[in-house]
């Protein structure tokens, strides 16, 4: 039972947070560390980071760590009830602003606010890309990022290759 | 008008997404959606993506939920995030028990790194994709470039990133400029 008392705290904490989330995710990482390895010792700061890992090489939205951390603390229920509790708030409140938006459909500051974040959001993208291509350990990922990002441009291929090939490549020589 | 995806086709796109989208869904969603099934343009998906990211939570599942809601109500939003998690958390919670088995062969580790490596190349070119329809425009591009050099020189968090360079491209835009 113990384990469902911090399953509910963790879920309580997780909605909490999702919903002062803006811009993303993975600025809510030290918070979750902070709850979850050093006021609550739930795991150790490796298997936390092996978790976080584990969802980005992983296919799917990065936001799985949280089913991980869940699963961690109480298996499958855990992992379901960590993932809704921290997509619950942002879906519900989603939902209010497109049916607000839709309301200013015609309005000319719609426009003009979109039009003028327009670049900021592609700039906030790349600064969440920077966050994971910043672990790189050494210059030969790096050279092997950008001869895929070059291809990526000149080319139509399907990105699934280039990251099958990425993967037979990085078991030799990475 | 834009397309119209029923329940289903708003169900299995995001679950295209979701099983393919290795590093981050954001450039996923805009290659299934924009280039490979053509249901928006540019515009469009910017203007989502703008949305999705000004509001808090996982950027993809606002997203999601958005595009399910713009056409399916809220229905479509449930819709659009069942297809977007629910399969890609039965394959994250296999991998991460198999991980935890064979993390000390160097070669699996080498692998991932290399998965990383590209699909974070994917990314890289997703965002460069994206600013496309304003190239030509050096005071957006300039306003781009500078939120993600604030972003990562001076790493602020990204809400205080998101207000200040968003105030000031507003200012642009309602000058005409943007």
């Amino acid at each position: 039972m113990k384990n469902h008392d911090l399953l509910l705290e963790a879920a309580a904490l997780f909605f909490g947070l999702s919903l002062i989330s803006v811009g993303g995710t993975i600025g809510l990482l030290p918070e979750l560390h902070r709850f979850l390895v050093e006021a609550r010792g739930a795991m150790t700061s490796r298997e936390f980071a092996n978790y976080v890992a584990i969802a980005q090489a992983a296919p799917g939205p990065n936001i799985l760590y949280m089913a991980l951390f869940g699963f961690h603390i109480a298996g499958l229920l855990g992992a379901v009830v960590c993932l809704t509790a921290v997509t619950l708030g942002p879906v519900l409140m989603t939902l209010l602003a497109c049916r607000a938006e839709q309301k200013f459909r015609d309005h000319p500051w719609r426009e003009i606010v979109l039009r003028g974040l327009a670049p900021v959001s592609i700039g906030l993208l790349a600064t969440g890309v920077w966050t994971i291509s910043s672990s790189f350990p050494d210059w030969k990922t790096w050279a092997l990022c950008l001869i895929a990002f070059v291809i990526f441009l000149r080319t139509k291929v399907h990105p699934l290759w280039l990251i099958a090939i990425g993967a037979g490549l990085g078991a030799v020589i990475l | 008008m834009h397309y119209q995806p029923t329940l289903r086709e708003l169900f299995l796109a995001f679950l295209q997404i979701g099983v393919s989208s290795f590093g981050g869904a954001l450039p996923w969603a805009r290659r299934i959606l924009l280039e490979e099934r053509e249901w928006l343009d540019d515009k469009a998906f910017t203007e989502m993506l703008t949305i999705s990211q000004t509001l808090p939570g996982p950027n993809i599942v606002n997203l999601a939920s958005y595009y399910g809601t713009r056409h399916r109500g809220a229905l479509g939003a449930g819709a659009a995030c069942l297809g977007l998690l629910v399969v890609p958390m039965v394959i994250v919670l296999a991998l991460a028990m198999i991980y935890l088995k064979f993390a000390h062969f160097s070669q699996v580790k080498g692998a991932i790194l290399g998965m990383t490596a590209a699909a974070t190349a994917f990314m890289y070119s997703q965002a460069v994709k994206l600013s496309k329809p304003f190239s030509q425009n050096a005071i957006a591009v300039a306003l781009a470039v500078a939120t993600f050099l604030i972003g990562i020189v001076l790493r602020w968090p990204m809400p205080l990133v998101l207000v200040a360079c968003g105030a000031v491209s507003i200012g642009l835009a309602f000058k005409g400029r943007v």
